[in-house]
């Protein structure tokens, strides 16, 4: 169990505020930190990390205590077992794909480095240097390289953000396998709504100032909806004909156009919206 | 023709570039890795201190130093009553004055280079257990290689090239004090023009060499890599 509470006043666009967090996360399961863009999803994985100190906090790790303001504990950030994969996969550029992994482990074993080129798919790549790697094998070695340190928790700050559909359902896959597979609690921040329900058992809302347990991905995004089919998807466009509104959506990587009353809300292109279907009739609800 | 292979100004203008530069290297990292750190006083005042002699006159960096490091001054009279080290009109005055103009070189290259290196890949060496020093070693100092060659060359072709801080601290006595560059000085004085172009052409030629030898070193691990991914490449082709 993770217990992590903590306060940091923090910048956003819109001004100054504090965060105010008070989290406990189940061991062995793999979370999300789901919110808009500033507000501190980043800087939370930063604190846990240590890469961050908060104005006053606590965190405490399977029974070890790695943060404790009131007592000024604070146990650097390298002596926390944790990987953290970075949103721009930080690699060594002068390192190779085996060398970066190979630097993570605290004893040489090459027969574990081995496996874990193995699992992602990087033996052909071993030699090489990141820069000559696309930024899905550049993912996979950060999440290998993660993997290597044996951490008690793996941290990743947006890691599929940049690659394209068909790499970010592989890498998924791999993301889900590896929680399964050695047991280690994830917090996975993202953006991405259809990710979160395909990966997490539980999501963290970051709403300004506060920090809320939703439990299980459904109770965030569809709780007020009874269709039985429904998608997540992104307003492109919003055109007014008359008394109608005709919304272009992306749903996955497919376009497609809904109408909806003139008079049922505002919507702008960036907007997320849940599509469900009662009555063969599409409902639309902002997100 | 080749007297001057075997004469004192250039054997005193080797031994002073190489040690020259070995102590640039040294004190150079650390103090352009300390100073592209985060801004402080402290830092701001290292900053200012480096940068002085690179936009300071060196005629008037010399006098200044003249008086500080004489027998009489602040810290020449340290030098001379702890070590016993004269510093005015001796080797180690000439060795001071190419160590102090080259070393803003370095300082400036190893901090451009620390700055623009992507600050996530020291925190991904730190979330993956590596102490400060591993850190240093492995991540940092291997990433701002190009900074420190380009560092360690501008500041040797200032530190061979330099006159007005060797003419006052070293004062010019030939054969002890009377490097290259003050030996053309010289020449050029005494109306011997032949002498003086042999001696530029002699260190035309030591500071090319030193170009090619430092680049080479720069280049070469590039090259090697390339012939390393090229024969990996045929080995697979060979195997498919």
């Amino acid at each position: 169990m993770i217990e992590f509470s903590a306060r940091k006043k923090l910048l956003s666009n819109s001004g100054e505020f504090t965060l105010s967090l008070d989290i406990s996360i189940p061991e062995g399961e793999l979370v999300a930190f789901f919110g808009a863009s500033g507000t501190g999803k980043t800087t939370s994985l930063r604190m846990i990390a240590g890469l961050t100190t908060p104005d006053c906090g606590y965190l405490q790790v399977n029974g070890n205590v790695w943060l404790d303001s009131a007592k000024k504990v604070q146990l650097p950030v390298n002596q926390r077992p944790v990987g953290f994969v970075f949103q721009n996969y930080a690699l060594f550029p002068n390192m190779t794909v085996r060398e970066n992994i190979l630097f993570a482990q605290k004893e040489k074993k090459e027969k574990e480095v081995q496996t874990l080129l193995e699992v992602f798919g990087l033996e052909v790549l071993q030699h090489r240097k990141p820069s000559l790697l696309s930024g899905g094998q550049q993912q996979r070695v950060a999440l290998a390289r993660a993997i290597a340190r044996k951490p008690q928790l793996l941290l990743l700050d947006e890691p599929l953000s940049a690659l394209d559909m068909e790499t970010r359902t592989s890498i998924q896959n791999e993301l889900r396998m590896i929680n399964r597979e050695w047991g280690i609690t994830t917090i996975l921040v993202s953006h991405d709504i259809s990710e979160i329900f395909r990966l997490c058992s539980r999501v963290y809302s970051f709403n300004g100032n506060t920090v809320e347990d939703k439990g299980a991905p459904a109770n965030l995004f569809n709780s007020r909806l009874s269709g039985k089919v429904q998608f997540v998807g992104e307003v492109l466009e919003c055109v007014q004909e008359d008394i109608v509104r005709i919304l272009t959506l992306v749903v996955g990587n497919t376009p497609v156009k809904v109408v909806v009353p003139a008079t049922e809300g505002d919507y702008a292109p960036g907007d997320k919206v849940l599509i469900a279907s009662k009555a063969f009739n599409p409902i639309i609800r902002k997100l | 023709m080749f007297d001057i292979l075997t004469g004192a100004p250039l054997q005193l203008t080797l031994k002073v570039s190489a040690i020259s530069v070995l102590l640039q290297f040294l004190v150079g990292i650390p103090m352009g890795l300390f100073i592209a750190g985060r801004s402080s006083p402290l830092r701001r005042i290292v900053d200012i201190l480096t940068t002085l002699p690179m936009i300071f006159p060196p005629m008037a960096l010399g006098f200044f130093l003249l008086l500080l490091l004489g027998k009489n001054g602040l810290f020449g009279a340290f030098l001379l009553q702890v070590f016993g080290l004269r510093m005015i009109f001796t080797f180690w005055g000439i060795l001071f004055a190419a160590f102090i103009v080259g070393l803003p070189f370095m300082v400036k290259s190893v901090q451009a280079a620390r700055r623009q290196m992507d600050e996530t890949i020291v925190e991904a060496a730190a979330t993956l257990g590596k102490s400060p020093m591993t850190i240093l070693l492995r991540v940092i100092l291997p990433n701002i290689r190009g900074g420190v060659i380009t560092g360690l060359l501008l500041a040797f072709g200032r530190s061979l090239g330099e006159v007005g801080i060797s003419l006052i601290l070293g004062g010019n006595i030939i054969g002890r004090t009377e490097t290259l560059s003050l030996a053309i000085y010289n020449a050029v004085f005494d109306g011997d023009f032949q002498l003086a172009a042999r001696l530029s052409i002699l260190l035309s030629l030591l500071a090319i060499a030193v170009i090619l030898l430092l680049n080479g070193t720069h280049y070469r691990s590039f090259f090697l890599n390339v012939i390393h991914q090229s024969r990996l490449h045929m080995k697979r082709f060979k195997k498919s």
